[in-house]
């Protein structure tokens, strides 16, 4: 194998072109840049003489003439084509094109390429030259001067077809041609042609030539490409055994070229794939943009539309700086009069190098979950002109799961790409929550369907592979996970007062959330009215609060709701239209409701106060608010105006209830559900005790009163209606013993007043009463609150003025004093000291009456009814267990009772008790009062069992 | 002295050229020229892999011959298919200046192990930095 200067190629092959050069083979020889880089360094061959004309060949240089003088003319008039200026018919000028178009490198695609050289130098002038310094005159250097500078470098055979130079040669050449006659042989001293050249060379080499198969290859155009083809395979193969896998491809390019001017398009095209590839994979995109067209061509021929296709997009894939505007706009036609063409199926095609696409620079769109968006998306266009699309969608991978899969996310409209950087929106409709990056691009054009999978950075497409293996890492679209959006909470923290219309606050907050045309569905449950009169006020939480302050601090009596900037909203079918200013600060939504509660609050014993059941008192209002993009966000919440009548103020502190907090919680994901208890409650609770017991049987009756609301009561008035059986002392008409009215209550704290009573017999003064069953406390109160901290003065249909009094009613039950027992009943003691198991004892109660009863009204006074109870693993019971005894109605008879029982376990155990069912327990008055112990002993040992010891 | 012809390449792993610069005073069509040198270097891709092997010197004087243009190369270290970050630098000149050339391309390799280092470039993606571009045509005007 050869090394050094001509690696391209086994050295017979260059040698064997050379030869064909020389005799005039050149056009037959592709100017590819292998047959180039061999050629143009290998020397002219340096005979002593350079051969001349021999005599009898003018039929030869005629015929040779006739030849060249068509490809010089074709190059003549391709340089008059590439010249803008030229004055030429352009008919005639495309006609010589079409003839120039076999010869030259003018490619497919409207494509200019100047040719590349053949030859170190220009064979006419080397010729001359050579001949030259054998004559006496310069003939060389007379030629030299009619060319340009640049022939003198070592690549001139460009130069020499430069249009300037060229016309001279053709000039000068068309100036000597003519009818090849003897006399016509150039002396020595004149200048040889080109077709002189090729003759006298065909005939020098003829005699120096003795191979014969060598000759036949030079012989004619067709022996001289089958040898070439021969050889040219030959040193391909060589290569590719040897694994220069570069020289073996480019050879097989060289193939192509062959087999595509004998019109074998098949085999050309399937070459020239091989070389694309190459070229392709290692990024050698200078090269692969020399042979791409060929490909392109041949697949043109083969109609291979998808190939073709996609042999188009790589052409407009390479870098800009490779082909000129004018041939990508080429490429682009192509693309388009295809995809638009009668292809039988849509063919997939992708352009991740032509087309990129990356999210926008800075954070990712974020969403909430449930909510659409639109997502704006950069696409750079590798296009050199605008190309409209039929569709564009673009896939979202979700970052989080596999199982996810990917979303294709379609462009409404149908998008016109420029060339260069476009923004493209898409509509992104709700997704599920995580982060998604930018998956595969797709699209349509006609019938090609094609797909991008390359992100770029926000640069122009790169069409570098190794770009391409990127993975997008940055997510564009945030969907976060679902969360409150929008919190609804009570203004209030302490109770409201029942039965009165009250301002219920909600305090609607957003949470990094715009509440745009946000509506408020209320819906309230059974014995809460929302008072439909009034209107509904909705205001600034802050400035709401700032006031409130304000108020509290200068402890006013009037409501805050004048001095504070409100809104008013109507109420329609349960439903209120938030404002759009509203949309992205807190506010308060204020609500006129009533609880109803048609119970009279009740009053309890100061010894034992009664608790209330809670849930007795439970009122609900179901809130739902729609807001977000096209209302698709949902907020429900549950209240439980909790009715809290009769709880010390310690406890009535508003607390939500945990039991209560998750009664439907995170059903969906749209909706959230939690309980807050606001509670309705009386203003006072009222409980009592007796203070004093006075000798003459009156009562002083202590009605404590505790103000169950954070607010100031100012209590103007207030009587006790008293149950029968009880009395005012005196001529009281119910007021308290001591009148201190008006006595202003501070929130949560306590105030008692005394009522001096009696018991006693119904209507002393004869005037008709209405008989209670239970006796009622008025108070005549008024309030000065806050609605925004608590209860406050109620609302009013039409206002008489500040000094609105309320009233109050609680009921008492008083009990009549219990004063002596109607009869007693002792326990004996026992007859002897110590009882034992299986012992049978005798168990006597002596009962005595002490009084008469008063209220007796039964005949059977004298006879009652006894039942001894025991336990009846301790004890057995020798005889009947109850029975009646008769005992004398006079003060003072006795009666004893005697139950035989024996007791059967040893130990303290409870005695037999001696129960009378038949009479009051209140009547009764047992000695000893509570419980005892008895011991009992073992059972004694019997001595007849015992044995003697032996001694 | 002037290369008045040079055409300088780095080649990363699986041969993609990541910078390639027409150097070199010759006013000779550049556009016309390029491709041809282009071919030149890749081609000598086949020769420089076998010759590689052979050698530990990691400057290769001559690898290839085109006219009186000289391909050279400079292997950097471990073998080109071994090391993921390895990377051949070839220039084909016409410069006799051996020491300049190997000068030349130590530079450049310094000044590639920068770009190497700069936390925003991708090994093995293509060089765009036209302050690398001009720093290597400084170097080329100074040692070729």
């Amino acid at each position: 194998m050869a090394t050094g200067g001509t690696h391209l190629r086994l050295e017979g092959v260059p040698k064997f072109m050379r030869l064909g050069y020389l005799i005039g083979h050149g056009e037959n020889i592709e100017r590819s840049p292998v047959n180039s880089a061999t050629l143009s360094m290998l020397p002219w061959p340096k005979p002593a003489v350079w051969p001349s004309v021999p005599p009898d060949a003018s039929s030869e240089v005629f015929t040779k003439e006739k030849a060249s003088l068509s490809y010089i003319h074709c190059l003549e008039t391709y340089s008059l084509f590439v010249q803008e200026g030229s004055e030429k018919d352009k008919d005639h000028r495309l006609e010589e094109w079409m003839i120039l178009q076999a010869n030259s490198r003018i490619k497919y695609f409207s494509i200019h390429r100047k040719p590349l050289p053949l030859e170190p130098s220009s064979l006419l002038r080397e010729a001359n030259r050579r001949r030259a310094s054998f004559s006496a005159g310069n003939m060389s250097e007379l030629l030299e001067s009619h060319q340009t500078p640049n022939d003198g470098s070592g690549s001139d055979g460009l130069s020499r077809l430069s249009p300037a130079s060229k016309i001279h040669a053709s000039t000068m050449s068309r100036t000597y041609s003519g009818p090849a006659t003897c006399d016509n042989f150039p002396p020595l001293d004149r200048p040889m042609r080109l077709s002189e050249i090729h003759v006298a060379a065909q005939h020098a080499l003829c005699c120096t030539i003795s191979d014969a198969d060598l000759w036949k290859s030079l012989s004619s155009i067709e022996e001289f490409e089958a040898k070439y083809i021969e050889l040219t395979k030959g040193a391909a193969d060589n290569y590719h055994r040897s694994w220069w896998k570069r020289h073996g491809v480019v050879l097989d390019g060289e193939i192509a070229a062959i087999c595509f001017r004998h019109r074998n398009i098949d085999l050309a095209a399937r070459s020239y794939e091989k070389v694309c590839a190459l070229y392709a994979g290692e990024g050698w995109h200078d090269l692969l943009a020399e042979v791409l067209p060929n490909l392109a061509e041949c697949q043109k021929i083969l109609n291979d539309q998808a190939g073709y296709l996609s042999s188009c997009v790589r052409l407009l894939s390479l870098d800009n700086g490779l082909f000129l505007i004018k041939e990508r706009q080429a490429f682009q036609a192509e693309v388009i009069r295809l995809a638009h063409s009668a292809m039988k199926d849509p063919v997939p095609l992708d352009v991740s190098s032509l087309i990129t696409f990356s999210g926008n620079p800075g954070p990712p769109l974020q969403l909430c979950d449930g909510d659409p968006g639109i997502l704006s998306v950069i696409v750079w266009s590798g296009f050199p002109n605008d190309i409209t699309l039929e569709s564009l969608s673009l896939a979202l991978i979700a970052t989080f799961s596999a199982d996810e899969g990917i979303k294709a996310i379609k462009c409404s409209s149908d998008p016109v790409l420029r060339p260069g950087k476009n923004i493209i929106t898409l509509d992104l409709p709700p997704q599920n929550p995580g982060s998604y990056v930018l998956g595969v691009l797709t699209g349509q054009i006609g019938n090609l369907i094609f797909r991008s999978h390359s992100f770029s950075k926000g640069g122009p497409p790169d069409s570098d592979d190794f770009m391409n293996y990127e993975k997008p890492t940055r997510p564009v679209l945030k969907v976060s996970k679902p969360r409150p959006l929008v919190d609804i909470t009570a203004a209030i923290s302490s109770a409201l007062l029942m039965n009165e219309t009250q301002w219920v606050g909600l305090v609607i907050r957003p949470i990094d959330y715009l509440l745009k045309g946000a509506i408020l569905h209320i819906d309230t449950g059974p014995e809460l009215v929302v008072e439909q009169s009034h209107v509904i006020e909705i205001e600034s939480y802050s400035k709401a609060m700032e006031i409130a302050c304000q108020v509290q601090g200068e402890d006013s009596i009037d409501s805050p709701v004048s001095g504070c900037e409100l809104k008013q909203l109507a109420l329609n079918n349960g439903q209120v239209e938030l404002p759009d200013w509203a949309k992205d600060i807190t506010t308060v939504v204020w609500l006129p409701v009533r609880a109803v509660d048609n119970r009279l609050a009740r009053g309890t014993s100061a010894v034992f106060p009664q608790k209330q059941n809670v849930v007795d008192g439970m009122r609900t209002i179901a809130l739902k608010l729609e807001f977000g993009v096209a209302h698709n966000q949902t907020f429900e919440r549950s209240y439980i105006l909790l009715v809290c009548i009769s709880l010390l103020s310690k406890s009535s502190e508003t607390k939500p209830r945990s039991d209560m907090a998750n009664l439907g919680d995170t059903s969906n994901s749209l909706s959230f559900y939690r309980t807050i208890a606001v509670h309705f409650t009386d203003p006072f609770h009222i409980s009592t005790r007796v203070a004093d017991k006075c000798s003459d049987d009156s009562l002083l009756l202590q009605v404590i009163i505790h103000s169950q609301v954070k607010a100031s009561l100012k209590i103007d008035d207030a009587w006790l209606e008293l149950q029968e059986g009880f009395l005012h002392m005196g001529e009281g008409d119910g007021r308290p013993s001591s009148s201190s009215f008006p006595l202003t209550l501070a929130p949560s704290s306590r105030a008692a007043m005394l009522f001096s009573i009696r018991p006693g017999s119904i209507i002393s003064r004869g005037e008709l009463e209405t008989s209670h069953e239970d006796s009622i406390v008025n108070i005549k109160y008024r309030i000065s609150g806050d609605r925004c901290i608590g209860a406050h003065n109620p609302l009013r249909e039409a206002p008489t003025g500040s000094k609105e009094e309320l009233l109050f009613k609680s009921a008492l039950a008083l009990l009549q004093p219990v004063l002596n027992p109607c009869l007693a009943v002792g326990f004996l003691p026992l007859a002897s000291d110590c009882l034992r198991v299986g012992q049978l004892v005798s168990m006597k109660w002596r009962v005595e009456r002490l009084k008469t009863l008063e209220n007796a009204c039964s005949a059977d006074q004298d006879e009652f009814l006894y039942e001894v109870d025991v336990n009846p693993e301790n004890w057995m019971i020798a005889g009947r267990k109850q029975g009646h005894v008769s005992l004398s109605t006079k003060q003072g008879s006795r009666v004893v009772i005697t139950v035989s029982c024996m007791p059967l376990i040893s130990g303290h155990v409870r005695p037999p008790q001696l129960a009378l069912p038949s009479l009051c327990d209140a009547n009764l008055s047992y000695n000893p009062a509570g419980p005892h112990l008895v011991c009992i002993l073992p059972p004694t040992l019997s001595s007849s069992y015992c044995v003697p010891a032996a001694h | 002295m002037t290369s008045a012809t040079a055409c300088f390449v780095i080649v990363s792993r699986n041969d993609i050229p990541i910078y390639d610069a027409e150097l070199g005073s010759s006013t000779v069509r550049k556009e016309d020229a390029a491709h041809q040198h282009q071919f030149i270097l890749h081609a000598a891709l086949d020769v420089v892999q076998d010759v590689a092997w052979t050698t530990s010197a990691m400057f290769l004087k001559s690898v290839d011959r085109f006219n009186d243009l000289v391909v050279s190369v400079y292997v950097t270290a471990g073998h080109i298919l071994l090391n993921p970050i390895c990377y051949l630098l070839m220039l084909l000149h016409d410069s006799r200046n051996e020491d300049g050339m190997k000068s030349f391309f130590q530079e450049v390799h310094e000044l590639y192990i920068k770009i190497l280092l700069n936390p925003l470039y991708l090994p093995g993606s293509r060089i765009t930095s036209s302050h690398f571009d001009t720093k290597v045509r400084a170097l080329a005007r100074k040692y070729l």
